[in-house]
């Protein structure tokens, strides 16, 4: 389940990177630019690295390494794009008047269905944190309790 | 990692390459679609464009006329690529109209799309477009289209623009607009296309004009 939860996350990750850098970085900056919660200069910059940094993240999550470290960084990027959409959203008004959310590629305007969306991964990310840690967590605590079942001064190559 | 987790991350990387690869083969296809439907509706009666047909750069907005951010987008980028990038043939602009459908504010988008249609028809469509935009807030509110309208346009221009709104023939290309867009899958406005080298991609709407003027400075060279 977990496998299968890091690898769709991952393609996910992988996929959103693929839509920004197909174009040039600039319309993803005026995409970033349209929630108005960065300077232009900083847009431009988010612009030109989180492409990258969702490719090498996807990347990671399907090759399964460094799990904590990566799962967590998903969350925290996923909190942020969830935070600014709600941010931007505006319940009040039609699907065509509002900003378009960024998330893959542009020309999709922030719906209830990409908040429900972005939302649902947030917390598929989370999910998967927890079992990162706690899958780390229970790896030590088992070694411990093997190491301990060894009798004193054996070598630990023998262990296994 | 073990084999088979080697064999399934292999799979995987392939799958996601192989799909990249399909999308973006599809992706070109639909880029060279995109020039061809503008070019087919510009055959149309109205001529709601601003600049020269061979300009490198085409831009297609589809816009409605009781939308802020489509006056924002006008008066922020339209006004400034009319000072520079269209008459230096560099930018040519079609202007689509996709009035919102039940949108509470957007009662006279239709109404505002006949008048700037009709203007289209008699050499006009600039000045019309401008004074809509510009006078949004007014007309929006109380309805008043037709004055904002004759403040820009001679009593016997005003004549001719009346006759078109009431012959209803405007309804149809703003229909044919309508369609166009939402056959390019548009869902809000302004949604801005922009082809140059063959490649056409979505800008948003409400975008500043330093990005919009660099993206443009990119495309030309």
């Amino acid at each position: 389940m977990m496998t299968v939860g890091r690898v769709v996350l991952g393609a996910i990750f992988v996929y959103a990177a693929y839509t920004k850098l197909r174009s040039s970085y600039l319309l993803f900056a005026m995409a970033i630019d349209a929630y108005k919660v960065l300077p232009e200069a900083a847009a431009v910059a988010v612009a030109r690295v989180l492409p990258w940094l969702e490719l090498a993240l996807g990347l990671a999550l399907i090759a399964g390494v460094w799990l904590r470290v990566t799962t967590t960084a998903a969350t925290a990027l996923l909190a942020v794009f969830f935070t600014a959409m709600v941010h931007a959203y505006q319940p009040d008004l039609k699907e065509g008047q509002q900003i378009s959310c960024g998330c893959f590629g542009l020309g999709e305007p922030i719906s209830g269905w990409t908040l429900a969306r972005d939302g649902t991964l947030l917390a598929v990310s989370l999910a998967l944190t927890i079992g990162a840690f706690w899958m780390a967590r229970r790896k030590r605590k088992s070694l411990i309790s093997s190491a301990s079942a060894v009798p004193a001064g054996a070598p630990l190559a023998e262990k296994s | 990692m073990n084999p088979i987790h080697r064999i399934l991350v292999g799979i995987v990387t392939f799958g996601l390459f192989a799909g990249m690869a399909t999308s973006l083969a599809f992706g070109a296809g639909q880029s060279a679609a995109h020039t061809k439907p503008a070019a087919a509706a510009e055959e149309g009666p109205p001529e709601k464009t601003l600049g020269s047909r061979n300009a490198p750069i085409v831009m297609e907005v589809f816009s409605d006329y009781s939308c802020p951010m489509c006056k924002s987008f006008y008066l922020g980028a339209v006004r400034r690529l009319l000072e520079s990038y269209i008459p230096e043939g560099k930018v040519y602009l079609i202007h689509r109209d996709f009035p919102l459908r039940g949108v509470i504010g957007h009662e006279h988008s239709r109404e505002a799309a006949n008048y700037a249609n009709a203007a289209a028809c008699i050499g006009k469509f600039r000045e019309v477009d401008s004074a809509l935009y510009e006078r949004q807030e007014v007309w929006t509110r109380d309805g008043s289209v037709d004055a904002t309208v004759a403040a820009v346009l001679t009593p016997r221009e005003m004549k001719q623009v009346r006759a078109l709104v009431a012959s209803g023939k405007m309804d149809s290309y703003i229909e044919s607009d309508y369609n166009l867009g939402s056959s390019k899958g548009v869902r809000s406005t302004p949604t801005i296309y922009i082809t140059a080298h063959g490649k056409t991609d979505v800008l948003p709407g409400n975008l500043s004009y330093a990005l919009l003027k660099r993206y443009i400075d990119e495309q030309l060279q």
